[in-house]
């Protein structure tokens, strides 16, 4: 049995299911959407003149705006120098936007990939052993589960500090279970597959069986889950540093940009809007990427949570 | 198994859950800090505090004796004191939980109302116009950030177009003390209608509007897809097929047979919704600075809602254990509720 070319068969699955899915209007504007925002977050520096920090606020004066009261002088309604305005800083909004997204989609990504790498653990360990280790580490990912994400990762800041690495950690904390499942019921399956038990019978320890054959062939549905929980990560990040227990000032963030916007509401109309539009596309379009492929996958369930 | 036994054993279950659940939160809070009575004692806590807490919660003995007054206290209801209110912590959050409770059984409710419907006719459509349209917008209302879109929604109905209050709790606040409601459930809104103060009750009500219209916009989408998924897998069945054989009009099929056979998988997602949008009502609150509930204290216990110069403010431990346990219990009872509706339509299932 030719035992190095399984782990090609379902990629090759995957990639049929990629093909499908290319003809799917909606999953394509969701991909188009998502390139776009990640060329703006990887690009950020060279997209706009300003700087994250819109220039420092020494470098430029704050710019004197016709009609606008003093006392709000920072903020400029959109020109052509400034497409989004300016925020209360007198920074150039659009910078400030652009490195929002780019921050967005780095603890994002690092969510995610913390959240498969606790789950991937726990679930290979759980369905390898299986017995009473199978039965302890799922009731313990049951009471993960049971608790809403976003208030256990409220508890894991209030703890370890609101800042760009503590909010990133409480989210792949409480972010896991679901890939613990996951990878538990994909590696049960390939358990009893005749390779496993072949590499077994051959003498392989447990940890090479784990990595070398149980891995590899329960990650492709685990990357489907990386890329749906994508859009709900970030907005989980935005929506505690909007609290002011996530990323904290002078990082460009969206959340707290849509925090601060609050305070000018009834004269800064931009302030609120831009951001708030960017983490939704954001937001939006990894959500119509998932559903998408949840729905080739398994079309009785549309994998909305 | 029994229906008894079955139900017994899903509350022993909730139970299970429940102590784990204050497990985990012994663990982070007695464990990761380095001397939790400082962290119990807030910022600045005087030598005198720490002593006192360290006696309170026994943080000189060893840990199982810790974990054991934990478990005491949470169990009898002693959620300790909060550091930043001065008052017990379960004072405070059964105070704020009715007003938190109305808001998010009002937008499940709505969410309900219009999601099914228009669930059912994305199913009876499916692939069509309609169907896509209703995708679209259920996977945008899904992607919304409520704290953004409460501020939006503010923007054009207060500031632009003037026809609903920016933020009324003010108002509402003074209207009530010149006409003062009964406190008989302690949900204002539920007590203005009780005790009769019309006036009251259209002034808040005017006031949850906007927060409401925030928070069922997120449940609506999950809700239409739900209910479209479910209606679809009914609609291929064989006894649909017959009764459509049989000359039973449409209409029928679709809200009387296929319906009422649907209606289950959807309602488990009811429940999970419910639970969910308290974390909604936490941001709703604070957008919109309505009647103080949980997120009110959430805002509060955090320290952080007020000030946004990068000085984290003083953590109001008690208080955030507190509101995450009671999450949790809420949590924990509507999956519980949510497995006798399901036994109620499905005997199936207890076997």
């Amino acid at each position: 049995m030719d035992v190095s070319r399984r782990p090609a068969s379902s990629l090759r699955r995957l990639g049929r299911t990629i093909r499908t899915l290319s003809r799917d209007r909606l999953f394509f504007v969701g991909v188009v959407i998502v390139v776009f925002l990640a060329v703006i977050g990887i690009f950020a520096p060279w997209l706009t003149p300003y700087g994250d920090q819109g220039a420092g606020l020494a470098a430029t004066p704050v710019p004197s705006c016709p009609g606008v009261p003093t006392e709000i002088a920072g903020l400029c309604p959109p020109t052509l120098a400034h497409p989004f305005g300016t925020e209360e800083l007198g920074r150039d909004l659009m910078a400030r936007v652009f490195f929002g997204v780019r921050t967005s989609l780095t603890i994002g990504l690092y969510v995610v990939v913390l959240a498969t790498l606790i789950g991937l653990a726990v679930g290979l360990t759980a369905a390898f052993f299986g017995g009473w280790v199978d039965e302890i580490l799922m009731r313990v990912t049951d009471i993960f589960l049971s608790f809403p994400h976003i208030v256990l990762a409220l508890v894991i800041v209030a703890i370890i500090g609101a800042s760009f690495y503590g909010v990133f950690i409480a989210l792949g904390v409480v972010w896991w279970p679901a890939f613990a499942r996951l990878a538990r019921g994909k590696a049960l399956v390939v358990k009893t597959q005749n390779f496993v038990l072949a590499a077994k019978a051959a003498g392989m320890g447990n940890g090479g069986i784990i990595v070398r054959h149980i891995l590899p062939n329960s990650l492709a549905p685990l990357v489907v889950q990386m890329a749906l929980d994508m859009g709900f990560a970030i907005l989980a990040e935005a929506g505690l540093s909007f609290l002011g227990l996530g990323v904290r000032p002078p990082t460009a963030d969206l959340g707290v940009m849509i925090f601060e916007s609050r305070f000018y509401l009834t004269t800064a109309w931009w302030f609120a809007l831009f951001p708030g539009i960017f983490l939704f596309l954001l937001v939006l379009s990894f959500n119509l990427i998932g559903d998408r492929v949840t729905q080739y996958l398994d079309p009785r369930q549309s994998g909305l949570r | 198994m029994n229906i008894g036994a079955y139900v017994i054993r899903r509350a022993l279950l909730m139970v299970v859950v429940l102590v784990g659940t204050i497990t985990v939160t012994f663990f982070l809070s007695h464990l990761v800090p380095s001397n939790p009575a400082i962290f119990f004692g807030g910022q600045n806590p005087t030598p005198q505090e720490i002593q006192r807490i360290t006696q309170e919660y026994g943080f000189n003995t060893p840990l199982y004796n810790q974990f054991y007054i934990y478990l005491r206290d949470v169990l009898t209801g002693n959620l300790g004191m909060s550091l930043s209110f001065q008052l017990p912590v379960l004072a405070l959050i059964l105070e704020g939980l009715p007003n938190t409770l109305t808001l998010a059984a009002i937008s499940t409710a709505i969410a309900l109302l219009i999601g099914i419907p228009l669930g059912i006719e994305a199913a009876r459509h499916a692939g069509k116009r309609v169907d896509s349209l209703l995708r679209v917008f259920s996977v945008g209302f899904v992607g919304l950030p409520q704290f953004w879109l409460g501020i939006i929604l503010q923007l054009v109905f207060a500031i632009w177009w003037g026809i609903l209050p920016i933020g009324s709790y003010g108002g509402t606040l003074t209207y009530l003390s010149f006409h003062p409601i009964k406190t008989i459930t302690g949900s204002y809104l539920v007590d203005a209608l009780l005790s009769g103060n019309m006036g009251g009750f259209a002034a808040i009500a005017e006031s949850m509007i906007l927060p409401v219209i925030t928070l069922s916009l997120y449940p609506l989408g999950i809700i239409v897809r739900h209910t479209r998924a479910s209606m679809l897998a009914t609609l291929n069945q064989d006894y649909v097929r017959t009764a459509r054989a049989y000359g039973i009009p449409e209409r029928e099929i679709n809200y009387g047979l296929a319906f009422r056979n649907a209606l289950p998988p959807v309602l488990i997602y009811a429940g999970l919704i419910f639970a969910g949008s308290i974390i909604g009502v936490i941001y709703v609150e604070d957008v919109f600075n309505l009647i103080p509930g949980i997120g009110y204290l959430v805002i509060y216990g955090t320290g952080t809602g007020i000030s946004s110069s990068g000085i984290s403010g003083s953590v109001d431990t008690p208080l955030i254990l507190g509101v995450a346990i009671v999450t949790a219990i809420i949590y924990a009872l509507s999956n519980f509720a949510v497995d006798l509706v399901q036994i109620y339509y499905d005997r199936r299932i207890i076997k």
